[in-house]
């Protein structure tokens, strides 16, 4: 290939370009003059010699006091085509220029003004022009929302470029801007999280913020307290100072705490105080003190790590009722440890659902039709009513560990109310769903068996008077049971490694566990079971009891199950005492199928998933399916030995996941709604839970999944970052730009109204929030309705938000959404005369909001 | 020319190549091809519409034979009979349609859809007989029960066989669907990508999920409230309201989205929401309009969901989309058991539902500019288990539009003679139980439908990988659309 034979000199003039602010009058633009310290320098002059005069700089927005700072504009070529290049900033725009000959002639424009985007940008230069040319480059400024202040200079504040009223403010960017370019400024301490401890790592966080104006400002403050910086603690800024940037309302000290092996030592403080410096006077709250807790390898966990523990392991924290603003639940379990609460867990009564739905199905006139009552008795038992129905003469202790694992359980073996014959049974699903409660602690056999022969999965899945092979008539076994008990309910697709990594074959393709052939030969298994009270295939309205052999229509002939297993030719039960035959196969098959290397790991990756973090690493699934394998005690199955190992397993445990990208999961849409709920002790005034109907803005809801494949696929990979990264993120697949919106305004609505998706015309049986101690810390009363008294103060919400991050996030808000969420509430007063519901309003739901609240990590 | 180096093929070119799941050979070429090939001319406005019927559609009771004989038998009517048994129809619960290229054999529609079989008699819609996921031509049993030809993953499984009638790649597991796929390849022809040119209003589907991008969901409404629609984010405006509280809450929302996270999850998360609150704004104004004519639309699930599309087809030149697709999706159609009764009771909501669909179109002036397709998991085994047919594989589905050259059933019929247990075979297709094995594979389904939306047939292979197997690229694919 021929090169091309063109020169090219470069000139790299800048021609300024005007609509900056420029109050002064000097061709510079004012903002770019506070932010380099640039006042008073001549338009003409270059204070640093770089060549490129100060008003160039300016309109460049490059530093006038740096001579490497200026957009230089080079030419590259890959061999073949030559490329102009430079570096352009966001907010500028700039055109290449390009003419023949220095001296007379004029410079023309090639291609259209581009927009910088913060990085290098070429443009191909064409060939067949010129054989020679000059080129410069004019940068200029944009002003997209025509206010006056350029792009570069708004977006050089913080300020929003595209609109004329940043954050929708009632003053306008043009005249906020220029106020406070020369406005003074004070400065206070606050506190967006004011505890950490020795082994947790994540920080405390103090704020120091300035009101006033936008210059930049180094901050003078000092640290003190009981606790020593560096061997207590670090902060993430250096020395004694803090910075706040052009426009920047509010820095951020991370406080982080460094274990040590002194386990006697008491609680320590660590106070921040604002000293005087230049360019800013120190406000009244001049100093913020946050604990350091010590910890010992014995001691409990602190409460952000209890916080964290019991929205894996539960509903969530609830809410603080002893003024501490530490939730109660987190509270007492602060008081012991993960394992020693899980065992308590394990020791407790069940909270079936079954008394609850049979209780209202005995109310005159209560039991609408559409009410999904085995849903209000799930409701009461994940928020923990001592009463299994509200006559009954006993109380129990809630007991949220088996309720959230049985919900775990309830989206992997699936039945569901989208088949009307469920709908229409709800004490028959109840009974199935306290099935799984009951085995969630068992033994898996059990559990295995029990969906298997349950008439309401027999119905879903169509095994429930499934009769033996006819030739005569061409009749066949039904499949689907046989199909989905274990691509679904036990060993998967693919024969898997203890680690839930897939075997692969000599030609390094995955194994899979079964073919259609050992289909056929499980549903000939699942033939003859049916209702225990009616003819076979016939009609039944009891639900709630086991499936019963006929052996008569069961196919008695030897079949091949998998690994080389077999069944006998068996015999129809014929004696009194003689043993069904149908049974046995159920037995052999179940048993086949418990036995299979792939049971452990299969289950451990989707309760792991259900409960702690989309990705597990192989090592993870690896020690939970050992413990699948044998509980220590040589036996197989035990859930309990499954359960406690994911939640006490380091993976789950250790705090550097806090910082991890790849950890954590999203919080399924529906839980996130329990949460909420716990958070404030939601109650209606009869006590129980009126509530359904949560499937129509959240995707999910108990017992109610579109197909036996749950709400989401536990390898659903969104397009993107996750997928490019090989992740997967099960419940990103039922939020969309539907469900991403109805389920914010499902919030938005519930805050004050009441957690009811219709609403009910009965008053007492609203579920509302207690919001009494929020709206306390909100507004400084409780006023007794929707007026607000006049005169009253308006409280900091720093505390109040500090008491919701605990309570739904688990403390893990990020301190710029803490910011925008106290900003906005600060907006707010004194608005009108609801004004003070508007605003606790805001606050919880723009952290329903918030991805920190979707994510648990 | 003046062009931007870092152009947009290469940009996601080089996305592309970090994905492990498109790490194959075949997808390193979809990268390589992606990045050279040139959207289509615009044209006119052409929209695909995805009837998906999720749990495994009983398709052999939806086009039956009527009169005449099969390959195998004299009457192909008694031979459906015979091999359906219990699960057979009777004459009278079909309606007789008359295909203009199947001498001497009529067919019959299920009765529950005279609109279906009137489009067809019209000349509006045809029939893809026997279609389903294949890797490569599989002539008969032999070929699969000696495994001489690759074959599908997870054949007769719900969640591989939805999967991969929306991916078309049946050789591995992939989360892209062929209509993502044409979407990174012909979005561009659209003015605008804030609303995309995917459109679902079932939530995510993998049809619609691209490398980069996914659908865009609207609401379908509920028995209660029909209307559905783009959701309006409660106590968002777009601009300034002049309202403390208004103001306070969408200045938050819009700085909280603004907010980068390094957590995979969160950024995800993030992502998803702007790209909702973006589309809203466009979207609820295109679609604001009344539809004409006062069509009254079905209030059932397949009804409210084919009323929002035409809503967005509406709005369609405010939306900036002269291409676009739409997946609908009405599951339920697992019928292990009462197969008949079920059938009988949601076919007709399907056709209810797609003739008010056809008279809107009408009224748009855009029945010449839309195809309607169906699709489901798998057709049935013709055999009985006595309350209901199982998974099988090949089964038939349904195209409408004014472009499709209807009246006919494309692909082959096939005989639905059953194997005996034991004797000589009379149906090389039937796997077992009256599992036929397709005749037609996706492929060329699909690619019959890409190429009328735009896509060239060079690039066919980008979308549908294992075309090449059963098309040699030039005429039609199977020749139903005009």
């Amino acid at each position: 290939m021929k090169a091309p034979l063109w020169t090219f000199v470069i000139v790299c003039a800048l021609a300024v370009s005007g609509r900056a602010l420029d109050l002064n009058g000097n061709q510079q633009s004012d903002v770019w003059e506070m932010i380099f310290g640039a006042s008073g320098l001549p338009a003409a002059g270059d204070a640093d010699g770089d060549g490129w005069s100060n008003a160039l700089e300016s309109a460049a927005g490059t530093n006038p006091r740096d001579g490497a700072s200026f957009p230089g504009l080079h030419l590259t070529t890959d061999g073949v085509s030559l490329f102009a290049g430079w570096t352009g900033l966001a907010g500028k725009k700039y055109t290449l220029e390009t003419k023949p000959a220095l001296g007379a002639g004029t410079w023309t424009a090639l291609g259209p003004d581009m927009l910088g985007e913060g990085g290098p940008t070429e443009l191909q230069l064409a060939p067949g022009g010129a054989p020679t040319g000059f080129f410069r480059l004019r940068a200029a400024d944009v002003d997209s929302d025509g206010d006056g202040i350029s792009d570069w200079e708004e977006r050089a504040l913080g300020f929003d470029a595209a609109r004329t009223r940043t954050e929708r403010s009632d003053t306008l960017d043009s005249a906020r801007i220029p106020a406070g370019l020369t406005a003074a400024n004070t400065i206070t301490v606050g506190m967006y999280d004011d505890t950490c401890s020795e082994r947790w790592p994540d920080p405390a966080v103090l704020v120091v913020r300035r009101a006033g104006g936008l210059q930049p400002l180094t901050v003078n403050v000092a640290f003190s307290g009981t606790a020593t910086r560096g061997p207590d603690y670090t902060t993430s800024s250096t020395g004694n100072v803090v910075t706040l940037g052009p426009g920047q309302r509010e820095a951020f000290v991370e406080i982080q705490p460094v274990a040590d092996a002194n386990d006697g030592e008491p609680t320590e403080t660590i106070t921040l105080t604002v000293l005087a410096g230049a360019g800013y006077s120190v406000g009244a709250q001049n100093a913020g003190t946050v604990s350091l807790f010590n910890e010992t390898a014995a001691s409990g966990p602190s409460r952000k790590e209890a916080a964290r523990f019991l929205i894996q392991a539960a509903f969530g924290p609830d809410q603080d009722t002893n003024g501490n603003h530490i939730p109660e639940n987190v509270e007492e379990l602060m008081g012991t440890t993960f394992g020693a609460w899980i065992d308590d867990q394990f020791a407790r009564p069940i909270g079936l659902l079954r008394p609850m739905v049979q209780w209202q199905a005995a109310q005159p006139g209560s039991a609408e039709i559409y009410n999904d009552t085995k849903q209000n008795a799930w409701w009461g038992r994940a928020m923990g009513v001592p009463k299994l129905r509200p006559d009954a003469a006993a109380s129990q202790l809630p007991d949220p560990l088996r309720q959230r694992v049985g919900f775990a359980l309830s989206q992997i073996y699936v039945i569901s109310d989208r088949m009307e014959t469920l709908a229409t049974n709800p004490e028959g699903m109840a009974a199935y769903y306290d099935m799984l409660l009951t085995r969630a602690f068992g033994n898996f056999r059990d559990l295995l068996y029990d969906v298997s022969v349950h008439p309401c999965m027999g119905l879903y899945l169509s095994h429930l008077g499934n009769r033996k092979p006819d030739p005569v008539a061409k009749t066949f076994p039904d499949e689907n049971y046989a199909r989905e008990v274990m691509q679904l309910f036990s060993i998967g697709l693919w024969m898997l490694n203890p680690d839930g990594s897939r075997q692969l074959d000599a030609q390094g393709q995955p194994i899979p566990t079964y073919s259609n052939a050992n289909i056929t030969e499980f549903a000939r298994v699942f033939t003859g079971l049916s209702h225990w009270d009616s003819d076979f295939g016939g009609y039944s309205t009891d639900f709630t009891k086991p499936m019963i052999a006929f052996d008569e229509e069961h196919d008695l002939g030897p079949k091949t199950l998998l690994l080389g297993t077999t069944t006998p030719q068996r015999t129809a039960h014929n004696l009194p005492n003689s043993p069904y035959a149908t049974l046995l196969d159920v037995d052999a098959a179940i048993d086949n199928l418990f036995n299979h290397p792939n049971a452990g790991p299969f289950l451990a990756r989707q309760l792991i998933q259900r409960l702690i973090t989309s990705n597990p690493s192989p090592a993870y699934i690896g020690r939970v399916s050992a413990k699948f394998a044998n509980n220590g005690a040589g036996v197989r199955g035990d859930m309990q030995a499954v359960v406690k190992q994911i939640l006490l397993d380091p993976e789950a445990r250790d705090g550097v996941a806090l910082t991890n990208p790849t950890f954590g999961k999203l919080r399924e849409p529906f839980l996130k709604c329990v949460n909420f709920a716990r958070a404030f002790n939601a109650a209606s005034q009869e006590g129980w839970y009126y509530l359904d109907a949560f499937n129509i803005d959240h995707v999910e809801e108990p017992l109610k999944s579109p197909s036996v494949f749950n709400f989401y696929l536990p390898a659903y990979a969104p397009p993107g970052a996750l997928t490019q990264a090989g992740l997967v993120a099960p419940e990103l697949q039922i939020i969309n730009a539907s469900s991403g919106v109805k389920a914010p305004n499902y919030f938005f609505n519930a805050i004050e109204g009441g957690l009811h998706r219709w609403g009910t015309a009965q008053p007492e049986r609203v579920v509302k929030l207690n919001l009494t101690t929020e709206m306390l810390l909100n507004a400084g009363v409780v006023p007794p309705d929707e007026h607000y008294p006049p005169g009253l103060p308006n409280p900091d919400p720093d505390l109040l938000i500090r008491r919701l991050d605990l309570a739904l996030t688990g403390g893990t808000l990020a301190p710029r959404n803490f910011q925008l969420i106290r900003e906005a509430m600060l907006r707010i007063f004194p608005g009108g005369y609801d004004w003070h519901i508007r605003r606790l309003q805001l606050g919880i739901y723009l952290i329903t909001t918030s991805a920190d609240f979707a994510v648990q990590r | 020319m003046k062009t931007r180096r870092q152009f947009l093929g290469q940009a996601s070119c080089a996305a592309v190549s970090s994905i492990p799941i498109l790490s194959t050979l075949l997808n390193l070429r979809l990268a390589g091809s992606v990045a050279a090939v040139t959207a289509p001319t615009a044209g006119q406005y052409r929209a695909l519409v995805c009837i998906f019927q999720s749990g495994g559609n009983d398709s052999f009771n939806m086009l039956t034979p009527y009169s005449g004989a099969s390959a195998t038998a004299a009457s192909a009517f008694a031979e459906y009979t015979a091999s359906r048994s219990d699960l057979a129809l009777g004459q009278a619960q079909l309606t007789e349609i008359h295909p203009t290229n199947t001498p001497g054999r009529t067919f019959g529609v299920h009765g529950g859809m005279p609109q279906l079989a009137a489009l067809f008699e019209s000349g509006n819609a045809a029939f893809v007989a026997n279609v389903g996921t294949l890797i490569e031509p599989v002539l008969n049993r032999t070929q699969v029960a000696q495994a001489t030809k690759r074959l599908p993953l997870g054949l007769y499984s719900h969640s591989d066989q939805i999967e991969q009638w929306q991916t078309s790649v049946p050789h591995s597991r992939s989360g892209v669907g062929w209509a993502g796929k044409m979407a990174d390849l012909i979005k561009s022809v659209n003015a605008t990508q804030t609303v995309s040119m995917n459109i679902s209003t079932d939530g995510s589907n993998v049809w619609q999920t691209g490398v980069t991008d996914a659908e865009y969901a609207v609401d379908s409404g509920n028995d209660n409230d029909p209307t559905g629609g783009a959701v309006a984010l409660s106590g968002y405006a777009q601009d300034y309201a002049a309202n403390a509280f208004v103001d306070a809450t969408s200045g938050a929302i819009d700085s909280q989205l603004a907010l980068e996270y390094t957590n995979l999850l969160q950024q995800t998360f993030q992502k998803k929401r702007r790209g909702a609150r973006d589309a809203y704004a466009l979207y609820s104004t295109a679609t604001a309009g009344a539809l004409p004519g006062n069509v009254v639309f079905p209030n059932t699930s397949v009804g409210r969901q084919l009323q929002q599309v035409a809503k967005a087809i509406a709005g369609r030149t405010a939306l900036g989309a002269v291409r676009q697709t739409f997946f609908v999706n009405r599951g339920g159609w697992d019928h292990h058991s009462n197969t008949l009764a079920l059938q009988a009771a949601m076919l007709p909501e399907i056709d209810a539902a797609l003739g008010a669909f056809w008279t809107q179109l009408g009224l748009l002036g855009v029945q010449p500019n839309v195809t309607i397709f169906s699709a489901s998991d798998f057709g049935r085994t013709l055999t009985s288990n006595s309350q209901g047919s199982d998974h099988a594989w090949g089964g038939n589905a349904y195209v409408v539009g004014g472009s499709v050259l209807g009246r006919k059933i494309y692909g082959s019929y096939p005989s639905l003679a059953v194997n005996p247990d034991s004797g000589p075979e009379v149906n090389p297709l039937d796997t077992g139980r009256g599992r036929l094995i397709p005749t037609t594979s996706c492929d060329q389904f699909f690619a019959e439908m890409a190429l009328w939306l735009g896509v060239p047939t060079s690039s066919l292979p980008l979308i549908l990988p294992n075309i090449g197997n059963f098309y040699a690229g030039s005429g039609a694919p199977l020749g139903f659309l005009a």
